[in-house]
C-alpha cells in the first residue's frame, strides 16, 4: 500500500526558530510533466540488475508514478552499471547502491521491489521480500523446485503481499487473443495444448567445476550468490548464464527457460490455473502430460513463430502464435483480419503489477497462478530425470507411489537461509 | 638393401598402428562412472572416508535421491560439522524412512548457530510433528536465527501444541520474534482450517486481538503480522 511521504523539507533555518525561508521545491517533487509527485509515487527497488533486471527496470522507470531508488547485486560492475541508468533517466545522482540485499530490503521506503537474480534465488528473495513488507514484481521462473513455490505462494497469501511473476506473454495482446479463443470454446473442447521449450539448451547437468580463487567480496559476492544451493568452491564459469541456467542446482534448463511462458499460456488456456497435469511421460524427445479432464500438454520444439511459441487445438480448430505476433488458425475466420505486433516487451505486465498495488487486487501473474505453471514443468522435468513416466496429485502436490520423484520435489536450503 | 628397407617399413607401420590402436583404446575407454550414480554402500565408504569436500558432495546427491535408513547413521555424523551440515541435510530432509528425522532431531542438541538453524529449517519442511518438543524450546534460543527458523517449521508443522509458546515468544521477544512467531501462527491457522475450522478461528481471533502479532495489520489485507528490519545473516 502506498504511504504518503513527507517530501519537502524545510530549510534548516526553522530549525532554530527562525521564521521558515520559502522552501526550494524541485519541480521533481512537485511532478513534473508526465511526472506523479513524489508522495504519489510508488517506491521501487531492485535486486539483480543483470541483463534481465536493467531491462524490466527501464519498464518501470518509464512508468509516470513509480520511482527507482536503489539497485543491488552481488556483481560490483552490474551495481554500477544498474545505478548510472537510474541516475542517467532520472537526471541526478540520488540512486542507492548496495552489495547486500539486506540494506534494500530494511529500506522502509521501498514498496515494491523486482527481482531479477538468478533463477537459485526467485523463491528465496520474494520470501524475504515479502517479510520485509514488500511488494513484488519476481522474474520467471518463479522456483527451482516444487516446494519452494509452494512456500512463495502461501507466504504470499498468509502476509498479503501483491506478487507478479515476470510471464509477461500474460499481458501481451496475441497471446492474450490465443487464450481467448481457447477459453471461449471457440476451438471447441480442447484435445492438445503444445508448449515450445528452449531448444538449442544443452542438456541440464549438475557439475561441480575446478577450483579457482575467489574475488573480494566487493567485487563479486560469492556467498550470496549460492544462496540456498549447496556450497562449492569457486569458478568464473558459475555465474555465466551459459552454465548455470543448465545446472539443476541453479535452474530446470531448457523446459524452464521457455516453460515458465509457455506451458504457463497452455495452464491458462485449459483454464487449469488451479491445478497441473497428473501424468508425465516421455515420446522421443518430447514430454507428453495429460490433465484430468484428459487434454495433452506437450513440451516440445519446432512450433512456428519466433520465440516461446505455443498451439492449441480443440476438436473445432486450432491456433498457434509466438513472440513474432504472426498466427494461423484453423478456421482462418478465427483471426478475424487481425494483425498483432510481434515482440514480447514487459511494460503492460509491469503497469498492471503498479495497478495491483495500489488497488490491492491479484496480478494476472499471481504467485498461485505462477506456481502452479511452473510447478507443471518441475514435473516433467522430473521425468526427463528419472527417464520413466512419473503420476502427480495436483491436490496433495506429490508424486503418487514414487519416493524417487518425490525427494526431488524440494532441496534442503543452505543455511541460514529457509522456506 | 631393399629387403632391410622392406622390413623397417613393416615394422614403422607395424609400431605406428599399435601406437594408433593403444590411442584409440584410450580415447574410448569407459568414463569413470560419476559417484553421484553409484551403489549406497559406495556412497556411504565416501562420506565416511577421508576424501574431498566436492567427493562427499555427490554421494550426498546420490544419496538425496536412493538413500535409505543404511546411510543414516553416517550422514547424522556430518551434521555437527558446520562445513558438511548442508550436505548432509540435502541427502536427509527429503528421505521417508523415519530414521531420518529421528537424526536431524537428535542432532539439535549436538549443533549451535547456522548449523542448528539449518537443521530446524530441515525438520519443518519435513513437516515432522515429533520435532514440535524438539523445535519449542529453540524458541527462546539466544541466537535470533535459530529461533526464528525454529518459528517457521513449527509453522510448517501446524501443531496445537505450539501454539501457546509462539503467542509467548511473540511477546517475550518482541523485536526479534513477533513477526517470525505471527507468520508461523497464520501458517498454523491455515492449515488446520480444514481439519478444525473453530479453532482456526479462534487463532486468527487472537492473532488480531489488540496486543496480538497480527493486530497492527492493515484492514484491506489479510492477518499479516507486523514487519520489521530482516535479522542481517551471519556469513
Amino acid at each position: 500500500m502506498i504511504t504518503r511521504r513527507q517530501f519537502l523539507k524545510t530549510a534548516t533555518a526553522a530549525a532554530a526558530g527562525v521564521a521558515a525561508a520559502p522552501s526550494i521545491v524541485t519541480s521533481a517533487a512537485l511532478g513534473a510533466a508526465n511526472r506523479a509527485p513524489a508522495s504519489e509515487r510508488i517506491v521501487v527497488g531492485v535486486i539483480g540488475t543483470g541483463g534481465r533486471g536493467r531491462d524490466v527496470m527501464r519498464a518501470f522507470m518509464a512508468q509516470p508514478d513509480t520511482q527507482v531508488v536503489a539497485v543491488c547485486d552481488c556483481f560490483a560492475d552490474r551495481r554500477k552499471d544498474a545505478q548510472d541508468d537510474v541516475n542517467r533517466n532520472y537526471g541526478n545522482q540520488d540512486c542507492a547502491s548496495y552489495l547486500d540485499m539486506f540494506d534494500i530490503l530494511g529500506r522502509p521506503d521501498i514498496d515494491a521491489l523486482l527481482i531479477a537474480t538468478g533463477d537459485n534465488w526467485h523463491s528465496g528473495v520474494s520470501l524475504l521480500a515479502a517479510r520485509a513488507g514488500k511488494d513484488m514484481y519476481c522474474e520467471k521462473p518463479m522456483s527451482v523446485t516444487i516446494a519452494e513455490s509452494r512456500a512463495v505462494s502461501d507466504t504470499m497469501r498468509r502476509l498479503g503481499r501483491v506478487f507478479q511473476c515476470g510471464t509477461q506473454r500474460r499481458s501481451i495482446s496475441h497471446f492474450q487473443f490465443a487464450a481467448s479463443l481457447a477459453i471461449s470454446g471457440k476451438l471447441g473442447k480442447l484435445t492438445e495444448l503444445q508448449a515450445e521449450e528452449a531448444g538449442g539448451l544443452q542438456d541440464v547437468h549438475q557439475t561441480i567445476l575446478p577450483a579457482e580463487p575467489e574475488p573480494p567480496r566487493e567485487e563479486f559476492d560469492w556467498d550470496r550468490w549460492l544462496g540456498p544451493a549447496t556450497w562449492r568452491p569457486y569458478n568464473k564459469e558459475y555465474p555465466s548464464r551459459g552454465f548455470w541456467s543448465g545446472d539443476w542446482d541453479f535452474s530446470g534448463g531448457s523446459v524452464t527457460e521457455w516453460g515458465s511462458h509457455t506451458v504457463d499460456l497452455c495452464q491458462w488456456a485449459n483454464q487449469s490455473d488451479h491445478t497441473g497435469p497428473v501424468e508425465f511421460w516421455k515420446e522421443g524427445e518430447r514430454l507428453i502430460g495429460r490433465y484430468a479432464d484428459g487434454v495433452r500438454l506437450v513440451i516440445r520444439t519446432g512450433l512456428r513463430f519466433g520465440s516461446c511459441p505455443v498451439r492449441y487445438e480443440g476438436e473445432e480448430g486450432w491456433v498457434e502464435t509466438g513472440d513474432s505476433g504472426e498466427m494461423d488458425a484453423n478456421p482462418k475466420s478465427l483471426l478475424e483480419n487481425r494483425n498483432f505486433l510481434g515482440g514480447y516487451p514487459p511494460d503492460n505486465h509491469v503497469r498492471a503489477f503498479l495497478d495491483c498495488v495500489i488497488t490491492r487486487q491479484q496480478t494476472v501473474s499471481n504467485a498461485e497462478v505462477a506456481h502452479r505453471s511452473i510447478s507443471a514443468c518441475h514435473v516433467a522435468n522430473i521425468c526427463k530425470r528419472l527417464g520413466r513416466t512419473v503420476k502427480w496429485d495436483p491436490a496433495k502436490e506429490k508424486f503418487i507411489g514414487d519416493d524417487e520423484a518425490n525427494r526431488l520435489c524440494s532441496r534442503a536450503y543452505r543455511e541460514p537461509w529457509y522456506l | 638393401m631393399k629387403f632391410t628397407c622392406e622390413v623397417i617399413s613393416v615394422a614403422a607401420l607395424a609400431a605406428a598402428l599399435a601406437l594408433c590402436t593403444f590411442a584409440l583404446a584410450q580415447n574410448t575407454a569407459p568414463a569413470a562412472p560419476a559417484i553421484e550414480d553409484a551403489d549406497e554402500p559406495t556412497l556411504i565408504g565416501i562420506i565416511q572416508g577421508d576424501g574431498p569436500y566436492v567427493d562427499k558432495l555427490k554421494a550426498c546427491r546420490g544419496l538425496r535421491i536412493r538413500g535409505t535408513a543404511a546411510a543414516v547413521p553416517a550422514l547424522a555424523a556430518m551434521l555437527p560439522n558446520p562445513e558438511l551440515s548442508h550436505i548432509a541435510r540435502y541427502a536427509l530432509e527429503p528421505m521417508p524412512c523415519p530414521q531420518a528425522g529421528k537424526a536431524l532431531r537428535d542432532a539439535v542438541a549436538k549443533t549451535a548457530g547456522k548449523s542448528k538453524a539449518g537443521i530446524a529449517a530441515s525438520l519443518g519442511v519435513r513437516r515432522d510433528p515429533d520435532a514440535v518438543p524438539v523445535l519449542t524450546p529453540l524458541l527462546n534460543d539466544a541466537d535470533a536465527e535459530v529461533a526464528q527458523a525454529a518459528a517457521a517449521a513449527l509453522g510448517r508443522i501446524a501443531m496445537p501444541a505450539a501454539v501457546n509458546a509462539l503467542f509467548k515468544c511473540a511477546d517475550n521477544r518482541p523485536e526479534e520474534m513477533r513477526p517470525a512467531a505471527g507468520e508461523a501462527l497464520l501458517a498454523t491457522a491455515a492449515r488446520i482450517a480444514e481439519s478444525d475450522p473453530a479453532a482456526a478461528i479462534d487463532l486468527y481471533e487472537k492473532l488480531q486481538a489488540p496486543n496480538g502479532p497480527c493486530s497492527s495489520a492493515p484492514a484491506h489485507s489479510t492477518a499479516s503480522p507486523p514487519h520489521s528490519p530482516l535479522k542481517r545473516p551471519s556469513v
